[in-house]
């Protein structure tokens, strides 16, 4: 019933981005990945959704380990939303919301998959630029359209396992009040029964809305547990090398 | 089904509009390219053609049956493949300026083709005699696959496309297969010249069905086989993070889509020489009316190909009667204009992504 990294190392071209790395995700909670730059956490997030094999090490989905899992079936209860987007072609922000729907081809209905994208794109805000074409939005708003896309993949708790939602920085491009919204509604799925992880760099928001936190620093996890005990000023300034405790 | 007032399935009824409107213009430039010519043939002909009927001189079926047919066949698919392959290699490279031709795929299944020619009776007569009638398309094929792939690994740069290594790969190709085709050209013989001039400027002129029935075997394999991509290309347009996350096999739609954009370029290539601008022009024209959903793309660029390639020799055969302009200068004339626009549009849009 989990996602799980278990002592995950990356070994690239010589130089080790990742070694004993541990993080595990469960549905029902909201777990932030926290870390200085260049702590591998882009790194482990790759091994979590399957799109890198780890040098050593495994990554299970629901017991399974991931790379035995039908590329179809992983993308039917697992989206990613990556910190950078390539779409360069203008489709229109309804076109790509419907995008996420493309592994439940000839599994769902039209219709269900338009109510579903309607839905979502109605949680992300974005259903007054429904007509809009997606290269004429702003970054925050791309960044917003793309979330609903990932939303709208992992709609329905599957037949067998369950829903996750792995995402990289996704606040990076928001303004405050969109950020706010985002953790709120990142927090409401995991209530839901969904399985959220995200690498997030504003520890304010994540000592709010977040259920559990991984620590990492230098190509490794060093702590996991809750936002209130591990986010204190001096854990803080520990992870990040600042030379005083952290005020919040 | 979608009720006919969601957005979607109104962008739907507009892409299966665009791809009908497309297969009516390619209908009626392909009955022009069998009515129109020095001999007047009308469709009261064609149709006794049709039927079989006796009531219709031997000179005119002859011309209609043996001239203009496999010519507007011919024409018809070369276009529907470059068509088809502009499409693909622009959702490929994600980007809207990969053309077969600009990057150099149409140059390099040219260069093979013509090695065909002049080494044919030497150094290739194994594979020319093993091969028959196939061997010119075939090693177009893989000079095409040669490029393609060699293009895909010099501008791919940790899983995206680099736009300015893509073009400048593309004239180091182009000027390549040039000077191998002028090294070639310079060890032919007189016969063997003859059949090289039109390389140079792509023609559809002298198809017969003996050297045009090989050729659209293999557009049409071809260009099915990148019709069949259209969602796979779909998600790939989104970068191949997304795509492979979205469940798509990346490297196996990869492979499909270069595999069979060589095979139908390198076909049309083989037999009528460089046909530039038509896999640029034509998806975007397409794409300004249904959005970039390969769906419509694909099957929309494949009719209009072959629409603007029969209009084009058209233009070709009627501008200075009774000789023929070569197909590819009527074409370039209409592209390179439509590549500047393109250019202007997208600067002023802030540059390529």
């Amino acid at each position: 019933m989990t996602l799980r990294l278990s002592d995950g190392h990356v070994v690239r071209g010589g130089a080790t981005l990742l070694h004993e790395a541990n993080i595990t995700v469960t549905p029902g909670q909201f777990v932030a990945i926290c870390g200085p730059n260049g702590a591998g956490k882009s790194t482990a997030l790759s091994l979590l959704d399957g799109s890198a094999q780890p040098t050593d090490g495994l990554v299970t989905l629901d017991g399974e380990p991931i790379a035995k899992v039908q590329r179809k079936a992983l993308a039917q209860r697992r989206a990613v939303v990556p910190q950078r987007h390539q779409l360069s072609f203008p489709f229109l922000v309804h076109e790509v919301v419907a995008m996420g729907r493309a592994p439940h081809e000839g599994r769902t209905s039209p219709a269900e998959n338009d109510a579903i994208c309607q839905q979502a794109m109605e949680w992300l805000g974005v259903t007054p630029y429904a007509e809009r074409n997606y290269l004429t939005l702003s970054g925050g708003e791309r960044q917003r359209v793309m979330i609903a896309r990932a939303l709208a993949q992992v709609w329905e708790a599957p037949a067998e396992g369950h829903r996750y939602l792995l995402l990289d920085e996704p606040t990076a491009a928001l303004d405050l009040k969109h950020q706010i919204a985002l953790m709120k509604l990142l927090a409401r799925l995991a209530n839901e029964g969904w399985a959220v992880l995200a690498v997030l760099h504003d520890l304010a928001l994540v000592r709010r809305w977040c259920t559990d936190v991984v620590l990492m620093k230098k190509g490794t996890t060093v702590d996991s547990g809750s936002p209130e005990n591990l986010l204190n000023p001096e854990n803080v300034a520990e992870i990040f090398d600042l030379d005083e405790p952290y005020q919040f | 089904m979608t009720s006919p007032t969601s957005p979607l399935a109104r962008r739907a009824a507009i892409g299966r509009s665009a791809v009908f409107a497309c297969g009516l213009l390619g209908l009626f430039f392909a009955l022009m390219g069998v009515l129109v010519g020095p001999l007047n043939v009308g469709l009261v002909d064609i149709g006794k053609i049709i039927i079989g009927s006796d009531d219709v001189s031997q000179v005119k079926s002859g011309v209609v049956l043996n001239i203009r047919l496999p010519r507007m066949l011919l024409g018809f698919f070369v276009g529907a493949s470059l068509g088809v392959s502009g499409a693909t290699m622009q959702g490929f490279f994600r980007n809207p300026l990969a053309d077969p031709a600009l990057i150099g795929v149409s140059s390099g299944g040219a260069l093979a083709a013509v090695a065909v020619i002049v080494l044919g009776g030497a150094a290739l007569s194994g594979f020319t005699g093993l091969l028959g009638a196939f061997a010119m398309p075939i090693a177009a094929f893989v000079g095409s696959l040669t490029i393609v792939t060699a293009i895909y690994r010099v501008s791919m740069q940790d899983g995206r496309v680099i736009v300015a290594t893509m073009l400048l790969a593309g004239v180091a190709a182009n000027s390549l297969a040039v000077s191998g085709i002028g090294y070639l050209t310079f060890l032919a013989d007189d016969t063997q010249l003859r059949d090289l001039t039109f390389w140079t400027l792509g023609s559809l002129g002298g198809a017969t069905w003996a050297r045009a029935l090989p050729a659209i075997m293999l557009m049409i394999v071809g260009v099915i086989g990148l019709l069949r991509l259209a969602r796979p290309l779909n998600s790939l347009l989104f970068g191949e993070g997304d795509a492979a996350a979205l469940g798509t096999n990346v490297e196996a739609t990869k492979a499909q889509a270069a595999f069979f954009t060589a095979l139908s370029v390198g076909a049309a290539t083989a037999v009528c020489g460089v046909i530039s601008f038509v896999g640029l022009v034509v998806p975007h024209l397409v794409r300004l009316v249904t959005g970039p959903d390969h769906r419509f793309v694909l099957p929309g660029s494949a009719l209009l190909g072959g629409a603007l390639v029969l209009g084009a020799d058209l233009i070709a055969r009627m501008a200075v009667t009774p000789a023929e302009l070569p197909l590819g200068v009527v074409t370039a004339a209409l592209g390179a204009p439509f590549f500047f626009w393109l250019l202007l549009r997208d600067k002023q849009r802030g540059g390529f992504g």
